[in-house]
């Protein structure tokens, strides 16, 4: 993708500490933009659940989404690679755009825009069925690739970008549901990544995970953004600072303030994003 | 009796419980345990009896010619059921050609593709034809299938393809019932997670929904296919049986079941001890039939649930070994 496309970017410069771009990158040449969402509102029934977002998310790098509970962050999260469509009633307007190409065109088949928007959910899902080797190939192999030595390659470099090659290498054919919860994320992870898509939606990935767990997935998270777009809704204001290098603050539906991390937890410029961080709400 | 109540700082001794409403609680407890002790005898007991029953009946009668031979003229003795049971698998194996692959794509259908309110209306029609009598299956299918000019369907005859069509038509809503129920115990994540790889929604209906639910839908065709195994009045009316090997799909054909109701209807001894011995057959037919699919499928879960074992037991060890590494 080219770096010097001249699109307007949202109050975006990289920060320094937790990005993986060099640290001095000039706050002249803003990063490409990987994932722009122009006015865009959701509707579950008459529910109007995201009123009028407007986002520009900078290409390998991290974008956090923090809010409370049924702010709309996860709803605008799904809306990225059309999995809302799946939810009966739900009806979506405005534009979303990957690398300048609108994923809602009428001709545009949502299954492609899920193979190059992956997800995470939740709840980790290894495929129950499927060993892990063939849990991590699984999206290759039912998209037609039969090519052995291709989906090897390509699994173990998936695992390895997931940092669980090494705790699986030995146990590729056991079933995808033995590991342990924070593995099984991992797994899912590598999952996503094995079909090579540019953007990885993260929905409060850790949230069913330990600490240690958590940590190896966030730090796994750090790593990721050095080949790929992440945007991931979290509960936990800590993570979105550990992990993000700029977040969005959803509130009632609401895209309230969309900053690099540091400056948005530090110097907040709106007055409910200032009452949420600091724990004064409501 | 103190040492089981929990050491709390401040018990309040309002919650203490006397000796005699202990005593009272466990004998509750102690007479719901053999109650279900006893509901569990009651369901084993008429599989034994039945079982047994039918081997001290039926038993004495088997031998090689009667899996071998067809029967003997009347008056002789001998002869045996090798059309029954040949008929019997024929008939059983085009009704489950049809009716498996409807029932299951039906159910997928169902669960994954059809409108709530559509699906609905097809698991009640489903449920109807579940409590259909099988007479009235096949007086339905005699019209259908066999009564001359009674519809563009009709043989005009009796045939092993009508009595074929018709255990189908019982198999179907049998297998679509048990087949939906366990495809929509299989885990929304599941759909979602492959739908967010880009796959295909048939594809990841068939290899991965389909797939978790295989043992549970596998449970529900056998039980249709036993079902069927053993009906005999849309038989009666479709294939009507035949003392020997049919001469083909257009032709009547026998079947265990008329066999045995034959069998048993007719004034001779020789033909009464037949019957048991053909009703002890049906039974190790159908039982094996189930066994030998259970153990097809078997092995690959067994080594699933063994290796989930050791993290399943202390979920905090494999964490810890994850971590360590």
């Amino acid at each position: 993708m080219s770096a010097e496309t001249p699109r307007p970017v949202v109050a975006v410069r990289m920060p320094s500490a937790p990005s993986s771009a060099p640290a001095d990158v000039a706050p002249t040449n803003p990063p490409a933009v990987a994932v722009s969402a122009r006015d865009v509102n959701i509707f579950y029934g008459a529910k109007h659940a995201v009123i009028d977002a407007t986002l520009d998310i900078p290409a390998r790098s991290v974008t956090a989404i923090i809010g409370p509970s049924g702010c709309g962050k996860s709803t605008f999260l799904r809306c990225l690679n059309r999995m809302h469509e799946l939810t009966p009633g739900a009806r979506m307007t405005g534009s979303i755009t990957l690398d300048g190409e609108n994923l809602y065109a009428p001709e545009i088949d949502p299954t492609v825009v899920r193979r190059r928007v992956g997800m995470i959910f939740q709840k980790s899902n290894p495929f129950p069925t499927l060993s892990i080797g063939d849990n991590v190939t699984v999206g290759l192999k039912l998209n037609g690739i039969r090519d052995r030595a291709f989906l090897r390659e390509r699994m173990e470099d998936a695992l390895r970008k997931a940092a669980l090659w090494d705790e699986v290498k030995d146990d590729l054919s056991k079933p995808g549901n033995s590991l342990s919860g924070g593995q099984q994320q991992r797994l899912c992870i590598a999952r996503a990544v094995a079909v090579q898509p540019e953007v990885l939606l993260m929905d409060e990935p850790t949230s069913a995970l330990d600490p240690i767990a958590t940590l190896k997935v966030e730090g796994l998270i750090h790593d990721l953004a050095k080949n790929f777009t992440i945007i991931i809704v979290t509960h936990s204001m800590q993570q979105a600072t550990r992990v993000s290098d700029q977040t969005a603050f959803f509130y009632l539906g609401r895209m309230v303030e969309f900053a690099p991390t540091t400056e948005l937890f530090n110097n907040p410029k709106q007055k409910e994003t200032e009452a949420y961080i600091s724990g004064r709400f409501g | 009796m103190t040492a089981l109540v929990p050491a709390a700082p401040a018990f309040d001794p309002r919650l203490r419980v006397s000796d005699g409403v202990r005593r009272w609680r466990n004998l509750k407890s102690g007479l719901v345990s053999a109650l279900c002790v006893l509901g569990a005898v009651v369901v084993v007991t008429p599989l034994a009896l039945v079982f047994g029953y039918l081997v001290f009946k039926g038993a004495g009668s088997l031998n090689w010619d009667f899996f071998t031979k067809t029967p003997a003229p009347v008056g002789e003795t001998g002869g045996g059921i090798a059309h029954a049971i040949g008929g019997t698998f024929l008939l059983i194996g085009m009704a489950s050609l049809v009716g498996i692959p409807v029932g299951v794509l039906g159910a997928i259908y169902l669960t994954e593709y059809a409108r709530p309110a559509f699906a609905a209306r097809v698991r009640f029609a489903a449920d109807v034809l579940n409590g259909v009598p099988s007479i009235v299956w096949g007086i339905v299918a005699y019209g259908i299938f066999v009564l001359p000019g009674g519809s563009p369907l009709s043989l005009g005859k009796f045939s092993a393809l009508a009595g074929a069509a018709t255990l189908a038509f019982i198999m179907i809503p049998l297998i679509v019932r048990t087949a939906e129920e366990v495809l929509l115990l299989v885990p929304n994540g599941y759909r979602e997670a492959g739908l967010a790889l880009g796959i295909a929604k048939w594809k990841i209906s068939l290899h991965i929904v389909a797939k978790t639910a295989f043992r549970g839908i596998l449970t529900g065709v056998l039980l249709a296919v036993a079902r069927i195994s053993g009906e005999t009045a849309p038989l009666l009316f479709t294939a009507l049986g035949n003392n020997d090997w049919g001469r083909g799909l257009g032709e009547p054909i026998a079947a265990l079941p008329l066999q045995i109701y034959a069998y048993a209807i007719s004034p001779y001894d020789d033909w009464h001890r037949q019957a048991w011995a053909a009703a002890l057959v049906l039974l190790l037919v159908v039982l094996t039939m189930n066994l030998s699919l259970r153990f097809l499928t078997r092995e690959r879960i067994v080594k699933v649930a063994r290796r989930q074992l050791p993290t399943d037991v202390p979920p905090a060890a494999p964490v810890a070994q994850a971590h360590a590494g």
